[in-house]
């Protein structure tokens, strides 16, 4: 199983989302990472075949998804960055519905529903309305509608959002677990997520992938950019204002900064180890939110 | 699903299987053709998917009551305020609007919810979920014409206006599902809303019509009926024509995203 992207293009208007993007996923977990506005959402959308493209395809194994049509939708699961729900539904009933709407026979939908509510923690609150539940209990009953029909490729938009640090490790879990031999694409803003589950990882930024490949490859493009600083309490604020900060902690007395520069910031400061998330801050860190 | 593993046991077993002169094409070509059919055998058992009537029937299952009962109660509101109207032609064109008008909820429930996205990335896909339920509401409108229109007859105590009667009842019923369905074709925002004022528009229309040009509802005027009719009836169509073709070219219909 192949899924390309070919030249894929959205505009807006004058506008720009998603440019030129070309890339050829295969089984596997790819993290999509970038700001906000960088196109992310669009991408996804295309991929799922409910946007079209500009110009451009996406083609599943060299045919085009939107020509599938409903035997391309048949392999897809898709949880949407900002996603409804039915108040009056029960999470039983919701995932009922859903499983109609993807044409699985009533007995296999039942077991199913049964077996991904449990999976995601809610099978005790199946018979309750949807409308009481909390941010990450309905981000938990999208992820399952997305695995109902056990799909060969999962779109997953912001899947962490709302979700508590546990809930957060089982996500990371229930995916390690799904993934094999299939194609899972998330996009998310949560970089360690994506360090913990992803394969591959496509920076994204104005609508174009800026650099792909595994964690370790990206974070050793970081290297020699991060480095640790000790410096006295006073002055951590100018320290702030004038140097991309990665991280910041007290200890006795003075303040370790972590921070991203092409150039070692100040004699006293130390070389460290980059993680992904340096990475991130190095592209998108020092630009205003919407890139 | 046939993993690696499975895949390599079933590789080691055809080549222990021959003892000598193996030939490798052959040999990887058989080994390719079992490993297909592994492949695809469990495949075509989670692809099994339900047929348009299951379809149907689940959709019924989840969104047949509300039409259902929106419809009975409509249909027992219209029947209260025109009852003792009944040799006044004009009310029942002024109060059809109301069978369609209380559907919209329903027929906009994926737009107003945030389900669309959602939905429309499932098999059905959007112009299919739409399709069902706008078959089962135009089935429970249909019903309650029906209904409507025997009941009227019945009151009047003949049948000599039955065709006029129909003309009065479908004209105006075929004019706001046009307009509906093509507020959801042309991705109106805010369609809902933009859909009840349209519809009361035509109540009010029709009402001032009754009033000001009382001679539209004379047997003389049947042609004018019956050309509205025949201009209003192929809106209709096309539009349905339009879903069907949306639905069979897996695009999307109405607001996705």
């Amino acid at each position: 199983m192949e899924l390309s992207l070919d030249r894929l293009t959205k505009h807006y208007g004058s506008k720009i989302a998603v440019d030129q993007v070309n890339a050829c996923l295969t089984p596997g977990v790819y993290g999509l990472l970038g700001a906000n506005g960088a196109g992310k959402t669009t991408l996804m959308r295309m991929l799922c075949a409910i946007m079209e493209s500009t110009s451009g395809e996406v083609l599943l194994d060299g045919k085009e998804v939107t020509s599938m049509g409903a035997s391309y939708r048949d392999l897809l699961g898709y949880l949407p960055q900002d996603f409804g729900y039915y108040p009056n539904y029960t999470a039983e009933e919701f995932l009922h519905y859903i499983a109609a709407l993807k044409g699985i026979p009533k007995g296999k939908a039942r077991k199913k529903t049964k077996e991904l509510l449990h999976t995601v923690g809610l099978d005790t609150v199946a018979k309750k309305k949807l409308k009481t539940f909390s941010g990450g209990m309905k981000q938990r009953i999208g992820i399952a509608q997305a695995l109902l029909n056990n799909p060969k490729i999962l779109i997953l938009d912001e899947p962490t959002a709302g979700l508590d640090p546990k809930e957060r490790v089982r996500f990371r879990n229930l995916l390690s677990d799904y993934a094999d031999n299939k194609i899972v694409i998330l996009s998310t803003h949560i970089v360690s997520d994506i360090e913990a589950i992803a394969d591959e990882v496509f920076l994204m930024k104005k609508g174009r992938f800026i650099m792909h490949g595994s964690v370790p490859e990206l974070t050793s493009k970081a290297e020699g950019k991060v480095w640790e600083l000790t410096v006295p309490q006073k002055e951590s604020r100018k320290w702030q204002e004038q140097a991309a900060v990665a991280n910041l902690r007290h200890e006795e007395g003075q303040v370790i900064l972590r921070i991203i520069s092409d150039t070692k910031p100040a004699e006293n400061a130390i070389p460290c180890e980059a993680v992904l998330e340096d990475l991130y801050l190095y592209y998108f860190g020092m630009e205003k939110e919407n890139v | 699903m046939p993993d690696k593993k499975t895949e390599n046991m079933l590789k080691q077993s055809l080549q222990h299987s021959f003892q000598k002169e193996i030939q490798p094409q052959k040999l990887e070509e058989t080994i390719n053709i079992c490993t297909g059919i592994v492949r695809a055998y469990p495949d075509m058992e989670e692809t099994a998917r339900t047929g348009f009537w299951q379809y149907l029937s689940d959709v019924f299952r989840f969104d047949g009551l509300p039409i259902l009962g929106l419809q009975a109660v409509t249909l027992f509101l219209i029947c209260l305020v025109a009852s003792p109207l009944t040799d006044e032609p004009s009310i029942l064109p002024i109060l059809m609007p109301l069978f369609v008008l209380v559907l919209l909820p329903v027929l906009f429930r994926s737009q107003y919810c945030g389900m669309s996205e959602l939905e429309a990335a499932t098999r059905a896909s959007g112009a299919q979920i739409f399709l069902a339920r706008l078959f089962l509401a135009g089935g429970a409108n249909l019903v309650c014409i029906t209904i409507l229109l025997w009941l009227e007859l019945y009151l009047q105590g003949s049948a000599l206006y039955t065709g006029q009667l129909i003309l009065y009842t479908l004209v105006p019923y075929l004019i706001c599902m046009a307009l509906m369905l093509r507020n959801i074709r042309l991705k109106s925002s805010k369609g809902m809303q933009k859909c009840a004022l349209e519809m009361l528009g035509l109540i009010l229309c029709l009402a001032a019509a009754a009033n000001m040009a009382p001679g539209i509802y004379e047997t003389s005027a049947i042609g004018i009926w019956t050309i509205a009719f025949f201009i209003f009836g192929t809106f209709f169509l096309r539009e349905i024509i339009y879903i069907l073709d949306t639905k069979k070219g897996g695009k999307m219909y109405g607001i996705v995203a």
